[in-house]
């Protein structure tokens, strides 16, 4: 699979890219089944320490329902096209997401980040990959129901500040160091997909609906990641080679509108 | 809020009727929201200790945004029309029951087909606790069978009354399946906002929920005030073996 033109246009200037109805229903159903079986064992599971509770919900698992979402559909591939067939390692696991309803309205604005800044390893080393792959698997279809919220351009933004900055400083956030665009809530039906770039902004948004948001997420790595992690975070098309042409040809004076 | 004749018809008969869309999406969304919450924040204080675990999960709420599927909408005049007005105890708690989707490979779903009330630490004198009817509020959509929906015995209120009355109260203390002979069961399909409503003698079960969904009901039970206040053994064996005593909103649809 090959990214088309369009496609690429958006990864370079916006940093991520949607692809509706990838995954079809038949993996939707399985790996919803085994979440909500698991839901009804309770929160035991291995929870993810950095889940703010009560209305987020994370779970990492090699489940093979979960697996599959990516595995046995057009989702591998298109994460692979920008990089390179071949060029992906194989994850070990998925990160079941869930985002339950809120009752106060208690949001507390925007959290943008990017991952792996905020780990208390961060200092020594910050855990760069590649890029992160969802898959909605509920419907989405308006804003404030738990959305996955892009900052379209961010990736750019914070490659120039760690240019200039180092990344020290983005350890305590990115608020006050790198202007936000205004946030995207993805919209969406069960199925829709998505592929940011690492080092795009995001959030998660609250969930006013009286729905369980369901998302299933990878974090994926160039087979070469670990050796260039430094240099990633500003040579943001290193791993990219699809996306790096474009770069190269300077796409935004040639971009539709 | 009445029932139709033929409602009326279908309940007299079956012991069940299922009332489509009674209530408002949005009161069903607002019980949802706060349902799905509790699940997210995973407290459950009024979890119901016979709660099988794993794939069900029973609590009792008494919060504004459940109570209100009951109190603001049609289903208290529906209980009064039925019971007689000013017969109907104060009901002051819901029963929100979850479904959880069971994995391929677990065992198939027992068969506990039951009524409700039959505890094992109850005194001799009163072996029943006994309610008039349960109106279950489906909150998430049941459109086939095995969504881990309720499960009816129709007719099985008039053949149990039959059954007390011929052998007495403890008549089914080895359990239904094992004490007459049962009828197919429905499994009951509807939409959320639909109400299924069923006399308290109506033998019941639930579905193994082989669907992918988390299957939503909140159940609300109404004593006549009778019931609620007279625990005396004559007026359980009355109310049990007379099953419309309490219900002159039945009356002429029984033929009784």
């Amino acid at each position: 699979m090959e990214l088309e033109l369009e496609q690429k246009r958006r990864m370079l200037d916006d940093g991520y890219i949607t692809a509706p109805g990838l995954v079809p229903r038949p993996l939707l159903d399985e790996a919803l089944r085994e979440i909500n079986h698991r839901l009804g064992l309770g929160r035991t599971q291995a929870m993810d320490a950095y889940a703010d509770s009560r209305d987020y919900w994370t779970d990492d698992t090699d489940a093979p329902a979960l697996m599959d979402l990516l595995m046995k559909s057009p989702l591998w591939n298109l994460a692979q096209a920008g990089v390179g067939a071949g060029k992906l390692q194989l994850p070990a696991s998925t990160q079941i997401a869930l985002r339950f309803p809120s009752v106060n309205n208690s949001h507390g604005g925007p959290a943008s980040h990017i991952d792996g800044f905020y780990s208390p390893n961060a200092a020594k080393s910050i855990s760069r990959f590649t890029m992160l792959v969802g898959v909605m698997l509920s419907d989405v279809p308006e804003k404030y129901m738990g959305n996955f919220t892009a900052f379209p351009g961010t990736h750019r933004t914070i490659a120039e500040y760690i240019k200039a900055n180092g990344t020290k400083p983005l350890r305590a956030g990115l608020a006050g160091k790198i202007d936000l665009p205004e946030a995207v809530q993805l919209t969406g039906k069960a199925g829709d997909a998505f592929v940011c770039h690492y080092q795009l902004a995001h959030d998660k948004e609250q969930n006013l609906s009286p729905f369980i948001r369901y998302a299933a997420y990878w974090r994926l790595w160039h087979v070469d990641a670990e050796q260039r992690q430094p240099e990633g975070l500003t040579d943001i098309w290193m791993e990219w080679p699809a996306i790096a042409a474009l770069a190269k040809n300077g796409p935004k004076n040639k971009k539709k509108k | 809020m009445k029932l139709t004749p033929a409602q009326r018809k279908a309940l007299a008969r079956d012991g069940y009727v299922v009332l489509p869309g009674l209530i408002a999406r949005e009161r069903v969304d607002a019980a949802l929201r706060e349902i799905n919450h509790r699940l997210g924040a995973g407290e459950h204080p009024g979890k119901d200790s016979y709660a099988d675990s794993i794939d069900y999960l029973s609590e009792y709420v008494t919060s504004p945004a459940v109570m209100a599927l009951m109190n603001a909408g049609p289903l208290r005049a529906l209980a009064s029309s039925l019971l007689g007005q000013n017969k109907v105890e104060p009901c002051t708690q819901a029963q929100v029951v979850l479904r959880f989707p069971a994995k391929t490979d677990d065992a198939p779903a027992r068969v506990s087909v039951h009524i409700d009330g039959m505890y094992d630490d109850v005194p001799k004198e009163r072996p029943i606790i006994r309610y008039s009817f349960c109106a279950g509020v489906f909150l998430s959509d049941v459109p086939r069978p095995n969504m881990g929906g309720l499960v009816v015995y129709p007719g099985t209120h008039v053949k149990i009354a039959k059954l007390f009355k011929q052998k007495g109260l403890l008549a089914l203390k080895k359990g239904i399946d094992r004490s007459m002979p049962l009828p197919a069961p429905v499994q009951v399909t509807g939409k959320a906002g639909d109400v299924v409503l069923f006399h308290f003698q109506t033998a019941h079960d639930k579905a193994r929920n082989d669907s992918p969904e988390i299957r939503y009901v909140a159940y609300f039970r109404f004593w006549h005030i009778d019931a609620w206040f007279d625990h005396s053994p004559a007026y359980l064996e009355k109310a049990l073996t007379d099953i419309w005593l309490e219900w002159p909103g039945m009356r002429g649809a029984h033929g009784a």
